[in-house]
């Protein structure tokens, strides 16, 4: 990977962690705003994957580990946060249909 | 760029694009979903064969064909499986419209 | 010369393709193209990650970004579609603020990495003969760090446990989804993708693959079958989901403890069979990892149902 390469995708990493966290501010809806959050934690991934393909030789394995670690850990942060969200919804569904907290 | 099989399979790479494109232009322009789905599956899927068999070519190694080529088949039967229920939605609602 | 910008061509097109969906997906108002857009962004990153030689993991964003995130944001969205919330965004200067700054304080710390050179290929790849596989990253994964493997597992163990003290888990679809032709459709794909899934676990020793996207792959086959059934009901918590879903754990934490006895050191793994105690363990990583992530998408504790499952057509 030349260093041409490493500088498109690092810049395109920064940008993503810029539109994550402009949409993490921005929205007030909670699925919108785990969605930003998803989007920043994929820029900071594909910077980390630019940093491991630096150099002229082989890609940084240790890098990639923690990068599918992060993956899996974004993954199931994700899910909490979206069951979280589901049942909020289920629950004020409910209050709506009764009238008064059900 | 130096051989007939080369020179054939770059050139049903660029049709496999173009259709591709085309796929995309139709998402844009046509008017309702139904013909919206028509666009993407068709045009798309037929795309992705020539970009496949421009591959294969290119690659010149049967192994290599015969797995994009299962590749190819995966996504033609995902995407249709997958417009079909899109249309069945979308029937549904339109009955239901239609009803009321 | 040519290659090399058509390469750089492709390269500037991707990255600025991934940018575009990640700003149209923050940006838009509809959070049906949220969830869509994010989808996209995702196998447009696999794509991209691929360039960067990353193919293991383009597989694993692809199988679990695209795919399983992108279950759990569309299951999320049918739930809570119609929920008003007041004013739907706050005002653009304090997010802008945000994204300019955040963005500044990334290129500064990025900037000075420019030229220097990767880290610690040549060292893995020296000692990949004291493992028992002979993928870099796999070794990494399975071996060198097989703590923060056995931590991750953990991490999503936490998540179900978590998810499942929320409530009982509703019915994933409203009406009916399946027809002949999704039916059809499921049986030809589900012995399909177990036996990608079974591919992608063996082959990870020798190439890009491995426990994660082989799960990942094996959960998507499992929210079909909960697709599949009628209004997306799973049979009722039993000890059966409890134990494919601490696998993972267990079996990393009872070889790790085990192998104590021959190398004296937690999760060091024996070189003469380090090969067949890093397929056990990633074997069970599997099976937890696939049982863990669908049972998520499901969002809730299975109970059990009035009524048979499968009985009403």
């Amino acid at each position: 990977m030349t260093s041409a390469g490493f500088v498109i995708y690092a810049t395109a990493g920064v940008a993503l962690i810029g539109a994550g966290a402009f949409g993490l501010a921005r929205a007030r809806d909670a699925l919108r705003r785990i969605v930003a959050i998803n989007v920043a934690a994929l820029g900071v991934l594909t910077t980390m994957v630019a940093l491991a393909a630096r150099g002229g030789g082989e890609a940084d394995p240790v890098t990639h580990a923690m990068v599918l670690t992060g993956l899996v850990v974004s993954a199931s942060a994700t899910a909490l946060a979206l069951a979280l969200v589901r049942r909020m919804a289920h629950l004020r569904g409910e209050e709506d249909a009764d009238g008064h907290d059900g | 760029m130096n051989s007939i099989p080369d020179v054939l399979g770059a050139l049903l790479v660029f049709a496999g694009t173009a259709f591709a494109v085309l796929g995309t232009v139709g998402l844009l322009r046509f008017p309702d979903p139904m013909s919206r789905l028509h666009a993407l599956t068709k045009a798309d899927g037929t795309g992705l064969g020539l970009c496949v068999a421009g591959l294969s070519l290119i690659a010149r190694d049967v192994s290599a064909a015969m797995l994009m080529i299962l590749l190819w088949l995966g996504v033609m039967l995902s995407g249709a499986t997958a417009a079909h229920l899109v249309a069945r939605r979308l029937l549904a609602r339109q009955e239901s419209a239609g009803g009321n | 010369m040519g290659i090399d910008a058509a390469a750089l061509l492709l390269d500037v097109t991707l990255a600025a393709t991934v940018v575009a969906l990640g700003w149209r997906c923050v940006i838009t108002a509809d959070r049906f193209e949220t969830v869509a857009v994010f989808i996209g962004i995702s196998l447009v990153m696999a794509i991209a990650w691929t360039r960067l030689e990353a193919p293991d993991l383009a597989l694993a964003e692809a199988a679990l970004g695209a795919g399983l995130n992108g279950a759990l944001l569309l299951a999320a969205w049918a739930e809570t579609r119609g929920i008003e919330d007041g004013p739907a965004e706050r005002r653009i200067a304090g997010p802008a603020l945000l994204a300019a700054t955040t963005m500044a304080v990334a290129g500064a710390g990025l900037a000075p990495l420019v030229g220097a050179e990767a880290g610690l290929a040549a060292e893995i790849a020296a000692r990949l003969d004291q493992t028992g596989v002979s993928y870099p990253v796999t070794a990494v994964l399975v071996d060198f760090r097989a703590l923060d493997t056995l931590l991750e597992l953990c991490v999503l163990l936490a998540a179900l446990a978590a998810t499942w003290q929320l409530g009982a888990a509703r019915p994933l679809l409203r009406g009916k989804l399946y027809g002949p032709v999704f039916v059809a459709y499921v049986r030809i794909a589900l012995p399909l993708l177990v036996v990608l899934a079974a591919a992608l676990l063996w082959r990870g020793a020798t190439s890009p693959g491995g426990a994660f996207q082989a799960g990942a792959t094996l959960a998507a086959a499992g929210v079909l079958l909960l697709l599949v059934n009628p209004a997306g009901r799973v049979p009722a918590l039993s000890w059966a989901y409890r134990i494919c879903a601490s696998l993972g754990v267990l079996a990393f934490l009872g070889l790790g403890t085990g192998v104590t006895a021959v190398t004296g050191r937690f999760l060091d793994w024996p070189l003469s069979h380090a090969g067949a105690l890093v397929l056990v363990a990633e074997t069970a990583a599997t099976v937890a990892i696939a049982t863990t992530l669908a049972l998520l998408v499901v969002g809730g504790r299975p109970v059990a149902q009035r009524g048979r499952v499968g009985k009403r057509h």
